[in-house]
């Protein structure tokens, strides 16, 4: 009776305790997540954008509340253009936000001007994801400036209606070239598959690290200029600006063919229905060549308070888990996921998926390719040289000879 | 709508759990505060000195501001809101020093109604720029109109535009209006009017500009014209009605600032030729009065500076039966030409009038230039007068009575002195004549 008695009090007590806890758990203030993504938009945000990504997010956000309800997880929008400053100017009030949804290049962008926080991660951590995918988004002095959380892949888009068969290697696309419409965008990052495609990617890394190219690496890259510009005189093959005007010519039928990536599917989906096409990117002399990949990642940002940050690094722990990362892939079905368990479950179902899983396991060769890309990419001097040599010689500034040397002599000029 | 409205402002709220934040609003406070507590400013003895350093304390929290950027923490937003102060402040100076060199200038209107209002833009704009909601709250949808979704970006530049519009409509306005008065020689009024005509045409011009920048089309403005013509039909066509009549006014010229018009017997001055009403001042008690535009349009006005400004007014008075009239003609007609505001042309004249039973009346007529003084000079005139018969011996009559006690129930007597027909009442015996005094 006594012992009874006494058990009833120890559940009464310990009943009353862990209400007790509960109530205290509820007067947690919240902590508010600020994100901010950047958006490939070079006019403005729209209600549609919101209402896209809603859709995409909506669903992380909820399950990182059931595990965490003490998180407020908000996300704000901000067009490419002008995006840096932005941050900048947020920073540099006490506004800026605590994670910054983005590619790689520009967290690059953002670490060189002490916009974002380095991120410490563990052995363990590290070891889920490709070791190249890390380079991509570690600075020159070796800070990991950002976790890399999905790839996009580039493909290619068309108009079955006007293109029946997509082109497979690039002899194919100049010969189609008369039958229908073709366009690129005039944008390193756009039009560095072609590089690929003529492997000038070792030609590229020895004007990084030898002291003068050969004969051979300076050929290759002509060879790749050469091809650039007689794609601009073809009738039918046109360069734009940005990704945007391109998706807009072909939803208009000005366009046959672009090249696209995987996060903008959808949208062209909606609108074209049966008749898209998707497909990988032609190849060109290099019959290996890889996927090309445009990496999402996470980062973190400067004014966060101690709360936030806390807050910011378990929802960051939470979107690299494995789990998260095929749930979250199989679900928007428009990114590859940076996790490799992950990626070999889901890449059957992401267009382009099984070519870009290569990238994970095919060992030295391609990880030497990304780093390569890596490399120029994440130096803005680097990318503006080629990005300057491209334009001055599709726009016929320049010969191809002279484009070819200009680039291999700036990238071993900021060896 | 209140979905996204919530988004954001959860997001502001995480700004205030960031010390960086709290610590820098705490500066700004603590330095207004601070410098509302010193008054060393008040006791400069000039204005735009004072004016001047009441700046120190914003220049110096700029600079502060500076100094914890380059220390690597946040100080933007110190630096941010003493700007704002700063250009708040900058104000004064700056109206001081335009009004001492151009005395002319309008500049406490400019600063109401355009710099103040900019700096208001300016910082609404600027200070969601900075929290990074400005476009995220632009695009907040409120509702739909006319089947075009009007966001809350939208609505605030319509908003902006119509203001500045209907603000300053009436600048651009003036200037044609002037031009057609120097070029082709438009009279005043019909300046005026022009000027009128031309700020509604712009406001009704950028009204609709605005409607299609929100992006209602043609066919909707053409249904909302259709919609207003019914609404004249019924409900507001006295408006309509005031203003078109307040158009024709101002073209005709007959209803203008200054002029005099008798409205119910009572001289006003019109002050202002408003749109629905005109505003007049009575002269007689100074009561300002609201008269619908249409009144003046519609029914008969009494004007005394339609064509010119001078007044005839009268004078009467009564002189006594044995002064011979032109002598009494003579005298009033002398003593109208003596009085200032008199004019000589049309000269004064007097009249007789009246032989009225105790006085022969004269009437005086006499013309002054201002209407509002004909009252004035009327009085002076009667002093005059007075004054005058009583120095040529002229008497004014009035008449007189007396009163008898009387006996109730009266006397056979007095009955019969009262009743009889051959002695009709009569003054008693021992009382005087009750014949009027001369």
């Amino acid at each position: 009776m006594t012992a009874g008695l006494g058990q009833a009090w120890l559940v009464g007590l310990m009943s009353g305790l862990l209400s007790g806890c509960a109530a205290v758990n509820a007067l947690k203030p919240p902590a508010v997540v600020d994100f901010v993504r950047s958006i490939d938009n070079t006019t403005s945000i729209t209600t549609e954008d919101y209402e896209m990504l809603d859709e995409i997010t909506g669903l992380v956000f909820q399950q990182i509340r059931d595990i965490d309800p003490q998180i407020y997880p908000q996300l704000q929008l901000s067009s490419r253009t002008n995006f840096i400053e932005e941050i900048r100017q947020r920073t540099e009030s006490g506004f800026g936000p605590d994670v910054i949804v983005t590619d790689s290049e520009t967290a690059l962008a953002l670490y060189r001007l002490r916009l974002v926080d380095p991120i410490q991660l563990s052995e363990k951590n590290r070891q889920d994801t490709p070791q190249n995918l890390l380079d991509l988004v570690t600075a020159k002095d070796g800070s990991l400036v950002a976790r890399p959380v999905n790839q996009f892949v580039q493909l290619a888009c068309f108009n079955k209606d006007r293109l029946p068969a997509a082109p497979r290697t690039l002899q194919e696309m100049k010969q189609s070239s008369s039958e229908a419409t073709f366009g690129m965008a005039i944008q390193l990052k756009d039009l560095f598959w072609t590089a690929e495609a003529f492997d000038a990617g070792p030609a590229l890394k020895a004007a990084m690290d030898s002291p003068s190219p050969t004969a051979t690496h300076r050929a290759t890259v002509t060879d790749w200029l050469r091809w650039l510009v007689e794609s601009s005189y073809q009738q039918n093959v046109r360069f734009f600006n940005n990704q945007r005007n391109l998706r807009q010519g072909l939803i208009k039928g000005e366009l046959d063919w672009i090249t696209c990536w995987s996060n903008n599917l959808k949208v062209l989906k909606e609108t074209m229905g049966e008749t898209l096409g998707v497909t990988a990117l032609p190849k060109g002399p290099n019959q290996n060549r890889a996927a090309m990949t445009q990496l999402e990642v996470w980062a973190l940002g400067r004014n966060s308070s101690p709360l936030q940050r806390r807050k910011a690094l378990v929802m960051l722990d939470f979107i690299t888990k494995p789990w998260a990362q095929k749930t979250y892939s199989l679900a928007t079905k428009r990114a590859m996921p940076v996790s490799q368990m992950a990626a070999k479950v889901v890449a059957s179902k992401i267009p382009g998926g099984n070519e870009a899983l290569l990238n994970y396991f095919s060992g030295e060769h391609s990880a030497n390719k990304m780093r390569v890309k890596a490399r120029i990419f994440r130096d803005p001097v680097r990318y503006d040289t080629i990005s300057d040599a491209l334009l001055n010689t599709i726009y016929d500034i320049q010969s191809p000879e002279q484009g070819a040397e200009q680039i291999l002599q700036g990238l071993k000029e900021k060896r | 709508m209140l979905q996204d409205l919530n988004r954001e402002m959860v997001t502001w709220l995480g700004y205030l759990q960031r010390g960086s934040v709290l610590l820098q609003l705490a500066i700004v406070v603590s330095t207004v505060l601070l410098e509302k507590r010193s008054r060393w400013t008040r006791r400069l003895k000039s204005e735009l000195l004072s004016s001047l350093a009441a700046l120190i304390a914003p220049v110096l929290l700029i600079l502060l501001g500076a100094a914890i950027k380059a220390l690597g923490f946040p100080g933007g937003l110190v630096q941010y809101l003493a700007m704002l102060w700063l250009l708040w402040r900058l104000f004064k100076p700056i109206n001081l020093l335009i009004e001492q060199r151009y005395p002319n200038l309008p500049v406490n209107e400019l600063d109401r109604m355009l710099f103040r209002p900019l700096l208001l833009i300016f910082t609404v704009l600027s200070f969601f720029h900075m929290l990074g909601s400005r476009e995220s709250l632009s695009i907040i949808e409120i509702g739909s109109v006319f089947g075009v979704t009007l966001t809350v970006g939208k609505l605030f530049t319509a908003l902006t535009i119509t203001y500045l519009i209907v603000a300053y409509a009436q600048r651009p306005a003036a200037l044609v209006a002037w031009m057609g008065g120097y070029y082709i020689g438009l009279k005043p009024q019909g300046q005026r009017a022009l000027e009128v005509i031309l700020t509604y045409s712009l406001i009704g011009i950028g009204v609709v500009g605005v409607a299609y920048y929100i992006g209602i089309n043609g066919t909707a403005l053409v249904a909302v014209a259709g919609g207003l013509s019914v609404g004249i039909g019924f409900g507001i066509k006295e408006i309509i009605s005031n203003f078109i009549s307040s158009l024709w006014l101002l073209f005709e010229g007959s209803v203008r600032p200054g002029e005099i018009l008798m409205i119910n017997g009572d001289p006003c001055t019109v002050r202002k030729l408003g749109l629905r009403a005109t505003q007049l001042r009575r002269g007689r008690d100074g009561a300002e009065l609201l008269i619908p535009n249409q009144n003046f349009f519609t029914q008969e006005a009494e004007s005394y500076t339609a064509e010119e400004t001078s007044r005839r007014d009268v004078v009467m008075v009564g002189a006594a039966y044995h002064h011979e009239p032109s002598r009494v003609i003579a005298v009033l007609e002398e003593v109208a030409r003596q009085h200032d505001k008199v004019l000589r042309y049309p000269p004064p004249q007097a009249f007789t009038v009246d032989f009225a039973e105790s006085s022969i009346n004269y009437k005086l007529l006499f013309w002054v230039r201002n209407p509002l003084e004909a009252f004035g000079v009327g009085s002076d005139l009667r002093q005059a007068i007075w004054t005058a018969f009583e120095q040529n011996g002229i008497g004014i009559p009035f008449p007189q009575r007396q009163v008898y006690s009387m006996e109730w129930p009266p006397s056979k007597e007095q009955t019969h002195r009262l009743g009889s027909s051959t002695h009709q009442l009569q003054p008693e015996a021992d009382i005087d004549s009750a014949s009027e005094t001369p």
